[in-house]
């Protein structure tokens, strides 16, 4: 599964890391049971510094999509067939659906656009993502 | 008593190595022309496509240049006459590359040539995948390794007893020892290291990270990216099967032929036959280059007429050319690999920016000095 990274972007290398998996978690590209490369190979790959690739992997490791051990490795912990979230999540995640929509709201998207924007990012995942 | 060889040689060696610097700008990614990252919108843009033809014109000079210095030294030692024209011509090269490429250079930072263009890295978040190493090759080698030693065996008790175990340049023996197995046997048991070296490389290349060609443009770049480290791993199991075939054959001749004969005929073979696989290689790996460039959506066409704005073209790489001193040479702290996909055609450059990759710079070229002052001294000595 190739993931793609924008150095020249304001997004922290980190944090596109980040963004990427999840998405490609959701989308099903990376089903749970996925072993995923090394924070060094990574960081190799990419030719970046190992502590950007380490702290893309912990911020996933704190939501429960990967997780690692000595063993195996880091692997995709869950996905949208591992049942429903934990309570937990939506606490975290509430809060920063309202930072976007009031961003949306703000610069005066009504609510139908609001809506179909989600339902297309929606069945984008749902169906496989464009990858 | 003059021999024709060393300047044969080296003047094939010249020929050869303008042949690779020529078709270099063919074996590299459009991307990046004569080591300088450039948008793929502008891979086929009127300045580069000039500096690239005015650089290959250049090597033709020099190339014919250093031959003729090579004519002049017919009649010099064996040594100077190999040496002296292959390393005025590296030399003169290297600089006519940093020269050539300065214009892109420049022509890049005046016009700003990545302003809006939109950059992307991609890499495996998978891990990954092992391939299968090309067994078939060491198969022949064993077996032409075999096939010498069990010929050396048979005719071991009639060969002469001070053995030739040197030859100059020109392929007469210098050099007798008393007949042992190492005296007989010593060429094909170097020629068992290197080849197993060689085959061992092919195994591991395949294993390492798989990382897109520096500069390369995003859409495939990790399809080339991966097709490059098969081709790689082909050529040193091909080299591997080649030396090991050329050294049993240079060995067998030595037994039953005339020695200046046999070392003559079995060198031609073996060169002929790195030649051959060498050129495979590039044959196979333009192949891919632009099978997988045809298929990117924005992939500037080089057709494209002078004058014409850029197309809307696919992400670029990042630009990358702060990280490599003269084209060449990589230095990133931040990247953690000590070895990383070179620029130019096949294979691997040490990162400088890692203690390590300095180490293993200084202990290589420390080695290479080595090696070049032994030879100097040792044929030197045998004349």
């Amino acid at each position: 599964m190739q993931i793609d990274i924008d150095p020249r972007s304001d997004v922290p290398l980190y944090q596109q890391l980040h963004d990427r998996v999840v998405e490609a978690i959701a989308d099903g590209s990376l089903p749970a049971g996925t072993s995923l490369a090394s924070v060094r190979q990574l960081a190799g790959a990419f030719g970046i510094n190992l502590a950007t690739v380490a702290k893309g992997y912990d911020l996933l490791r704190q939501e429960g999509l990967v997780t690692t051990n000595r063993r195996s490795g880091s692997i995709v912990a869950r996905d949208a067939a591992s049942g429903p979230a934990a309570a937990s999540f939506s606490d975290g995640w509430v809060p920063r659906l309202r930072t976007l929509l009031a961003e949306a709201v703000a610069h005066g998207m009504t609510d139908h656009e609001v809506t179909t924007a989600v339902s297309t990012e929606l069945h984008r995942f749902r169906s496989g993502g464009d990858r | 008593m003059t021999s024709t060889f060393a300047p044969a040689f080296s003047a094939g060696l010249v020929a050869l190595l303008a042949l690779l610097l020529i078709a270099m700008p063919a074996i590299t990614p459009a991307t990046v022309p004569l080591g300088v990252a450039v948008p793929p919108s502008r891979t086929g843009d009127p300045l580069v496509r000039r500096v690239i033809t005015r650089y290959r014109i250049g090597e033709v000079v020099l190339a014919i240049v250093a031959l003729l210095v090579d004519a002049a030294l017919l009649f010099a030692p064996p040594v100077a006459g190999i040496f002296v024209p292959v390393f005025l011509f590296l030399a003169l090269s290297v600089a006519w590359l940093v020269l050539s490429r300065r214009t892109i250079i420049a022509a890049k930072r005046d016009q700003d040539w990545y302003e809006g263009v939109p950059v992307q890295q991609s890499a495996e978040v998978t891990a990954p995948t092992h391939h299968h190493p090309p067994l078939v090759w060491a198969i022949v080698a064993v077996l032409a390794f075999v096939a010498a030693f069990a010929i050396g065996a048979a005719v071991y008790p009639s060969l002469a007893d001070p053995y030739p175990v040197h030859f100059d340049l020109a392929g007469a023996p210098d050099r007798f020892e008393p007949k042992t197995l190492w005296a007989v046997f010593g060429l094909l048991i170097v020629g068992v290291g290197v080849a197993a070296l060689l085959f061992v490389l092919a195994v591991v290349v395949p294993r390492t990270a798989l990382r897109a060609t520096p500069g390369d443009a995003p859409q495939g770049a990790l399809a080339r990216a991966d097709a490059r480290r098969g081709v790689l791993a082909a050529l040193l199991a091909q080299l591997s099967a080649a030396i090991a075939v050329g050294l049993s054959l240079v060995s067998v001749l030595i037994w039953l032929a005339p020695p200046a004969v046999a070392t003559r005929t079995g060198l031609i073979v073996m060169i002929l036959l790195i030649v051959g696989v060498l050129a495979v290689a590039v044959v196979r790996y333009r192949r891919i280059v632009r099978r997988t460039s045809a298929s990117a959506p924005g992939h500037a066409s080089a057709a494209s007429p002078p004058g014409t704005p850029p197309r809307a073209a696919g992400p670029a790489a990042p630009d990358d050319d702060a990280h490599w001193k003269g084209g060449i040479i990589y230095v990133n702290r931040d990247d953690p690999s000590i070895w990383v996909p070179r620029r130019f055609g096949l294979g691997w450059t040490l990162n400088l920016g890692r203690p390590a990759g300095v180490v293993i710079g200084v202990v290589t070229i420390l080695v290479i000095v080595g090696i070049v002052v032994t030879v100097l001294l040792t044929t030197g000595h045998g004349r």
